[in-house]
């Protein structure tokens, strides 16, 4: 057990190397991101003074800025590129030294993502989060709320990384995955709110999403953080994305054990 | 001697889609799919010992790949049984592939934006290669190979024989029983080469590991190999030591000859003459009747040489031979 998790730390360390080679990628982000926080300050400044309106759909201007500063913050938590290496590993043939390799396939995946994110959350979430409190307002959420956000937010990632790794998992069969990547991302970026928040939509689309695991993603945990939960509800919440994570891993078990059979039987 | 692998009756077949070529019938197929069932195994059987080094050959589709890839556990065959260091390879994967070591030459082996050294590193927890274990081994390797510098930069910035070697100490550093290499030469140069095979051999020596190889290098296997298997349509066609099937099938050389001026004729006993022209002929030389010293001497004595090249016929050459005893051998039956 001690030696299982000694490997997936030393497989995290790797996937925290692997980032550190892209480290642009996350200071570019530093510049991006207070970029894109300003349109949308423009954006939805024109809209309220547009409509004179005070609050739309539950949101006022400056509780609006909160949510797309959080909405970034928890961006950076669940952003899961699993899929593409998968897709990238079976068409260059990595896949089959992953196969001869001591380690779980899952779980390599997942140490690898952790530790690719926990530099993202290094050098991109600390910094935003100090941007968000000094430049948009972003207001300090009550010591409960912060920790159940934190929980959420990690809950979150890992609903994240079994979406992309049931993606991924497809392309055992299909070698090219590209469409069904770019599905994956946009139905993220919709219905987990990341676009607008959901009370925008209307309100079958809101009803339905409950269903679905996507606002557990980042609507659940921005909503959190803004404390728009009864304590009991914050509770039912992680209730809710603990759930789905057991779903989806049952899921993702049930796949890939057909995955490797497709792989081994092919001999490809 | 201890019997690391045991193979019976091992057989495996695919269904393949088929499709002619050209643009229609590439639509028809999305509607209509052909398909092939192909027989990459037919029932092999053999058994290598421990410490062995054997050259697995044949030609391309003979189904050498499909026999290492269910040796090393990613293949699942239609029928047969396989027990390896006391594993059934393709059950329990991840506690069996702790135990060998695998090269494919053609395919990725280290992360691809790191160092080898950082991959190096993670094999040393993952395999649990105890720390002073781990620093011998890999100031060994790294110095009989030649990459003191290249295990440094990240494996997308080397040459193909730099990964090459990369890889191999990739496979080796947890000191497995078993090795499997699968086209270890390609993109190597002859040094490469040459440092390479004798590694292999050293390693051998002092560790009994088990290799085997799998190569169109007939350098690699007259070095390394004591024992070959040879594989074609899915059965062994040959297996047994190497100093047989030089001394029955390697009894011709190839010889390239290239002059300055050719003035007169080439004719000796036991060589002949394949292609002629001014500045180049291309001999056979049957290495029973003539020597291949009194070839060159003559050559060079007589006539203005400008260059020589000796060669082995092609391993497809030597497996065509067998082939056609065997099936000679059948008919006699």
């Amino acid at each position: 057990m001690i030696k299982a998790f000694k490997s997936y730390l030393a497989q995290a360390r790797i996937g925290f190397k692997v980032g550190i080679q892209y480290r642009f990628h996350f200071i570019i982000s530093l510049i991006t991101v207070p970029l894109s926080l300003v349109i949308y300050y423009f954006l939805w400044h024109s809209i309220y003074s547009y409509t004179g309106q005070e609050i739309i759909r539950g949101f006022t201007l400056p509780a609006m800025i909160q949510y797309y500063v959080l909405s970034m913050i928890v961006g950076f938590f669940v952003w899961c590129d699993t899929d593409k290496w998968m897709e990238q590993d079976i068409r260059r043939g990595h896949i089959i030294s992953m196969f001869t390799y001591p380690m779980k396939f899952m779980w390599q995946h997942l140490a690898f993502e952790i530790g690719i994110n926990s530099l993202g959350i290094l050098l991109e979430m600390i910094p935003v989060f100090a941007i968000g409190f000094i430049f948009f307002g972003l207001q300090v959420a009550p010591a409960f709320y912060f920790i159940a956000f934190l929980v959420s937010v990690v809950l979150a990632f890992f609903l994240a990384f079994f979406i992309s790794f049931n993606v991924g998992l497809s392309a055992f069969w299909l070698q090219k995955i590209e469409g069904i990547r770019r599905v994956r991302r946009t139905l993220l970026l919709f219905l987990s709110g990341g676009m607008i928040p959901l009370s925008f939509f209307p309100i079958w689309i809101q009803y339905v999403s409950h269903f679905l695991p996507f606002e557990y993603i980042r609507y659940v945990p921005i909503k959190i953080y803004l404390a728009e939960y009864s304590v009991i509800g914050v509770l039912f919440q992680l209730g809710l994305q603990i759930v789905w994570i057991i779903l989806l891993y049952l899921l993702s078990q049930f796949v890939y054990k057909r995955a490797f059979k497709q792989f081994a039987g092919a001999g490809v | 001697m201890v019997n690391v692998i045991h193979v019976k009756d091992l057989k495996k077949t695919f269904t393949t889609h088929k499709r002619e070529e050209g643009i229609i019938n590439a639509v028809k197929s999305l509607f209509r799919r052909q398909f092939k069932i192909k027989h990459a195994l037919r029932g092999v059987d053999f058994d290598i010992e421990e410490g062995e080094i054997v050259g697995f050959i044949g030609p391309n589709g003979a189904g050498k790949s499909t026999t290492i890839k269910a040796l090393s556990g990613v293949l699942f065959p239609t029928s047969g049984t396989v027990t390896v260091l006391g594993y059934t390879p393709w059950k329990d994967r991840v506690k069996y592939v702790a135990n060998i070591g695998v090269v494919f030459g053609q395919k990725p082996q280290l992360h691809w934006d790191l160092p080898p050294l950082d991959t190096y590193a993670l094999n040393k927890v993952v395999y649990e290669i105890p720390d002073k274990d781990f620093r011998e081994r890999l100031n060994y390797m790294i110095k009989l190979l030649d990459v003191e510098e290249i295990v440094h930069i990240p494996t997308k910035d080397m040459s193909l024989g730099e990964r090459m070697k990369c890889k191999i100490i990739n496979a080796l550093l947890h000191n497995p029983k078993l090795v499997f290499l699968d086209e270890p030469s390609i993109g190597l140069d002859v040094v490469a080469k040459d440092r390479m095979r004798d590694f292999i051999l050293d390693v051998n020596k002092r560790f009994k590991t088990t290799f085997i190889i799998t190569t169109h290098d007939m350098g690699d296997i007259e070095r390394l190999c004591k024992r070959i298997i040879i594989i074609n349509h899915g059965v062994i066609v040959y297996d047994g030591p190497i100093e047989k099937i030089k001394k029955e099938y390697l009894t011709h050389k190839h010889l390239d000859v290239k002059f300055n001026k050719l003035d007169k004729k080439f004719r000796l006993k036991g060589c002949k003459v394949i292609s002629e022209s001014d500045y180049e002929i291309k001999l056979e030389l049957d290495t029973k009747k003539q020597n291949i010293k009194n070839v060159v001497n003559h050559l060079i004595t007589d006539f203005d040489v400008a260059d020589i090249i000796v060669q082995d016929p092609p391993i497809e050459e030597i497996i065509q031979k067998i082939y056609k005893e065997k099936q000679g051998d059948d008919k006699g039956i």
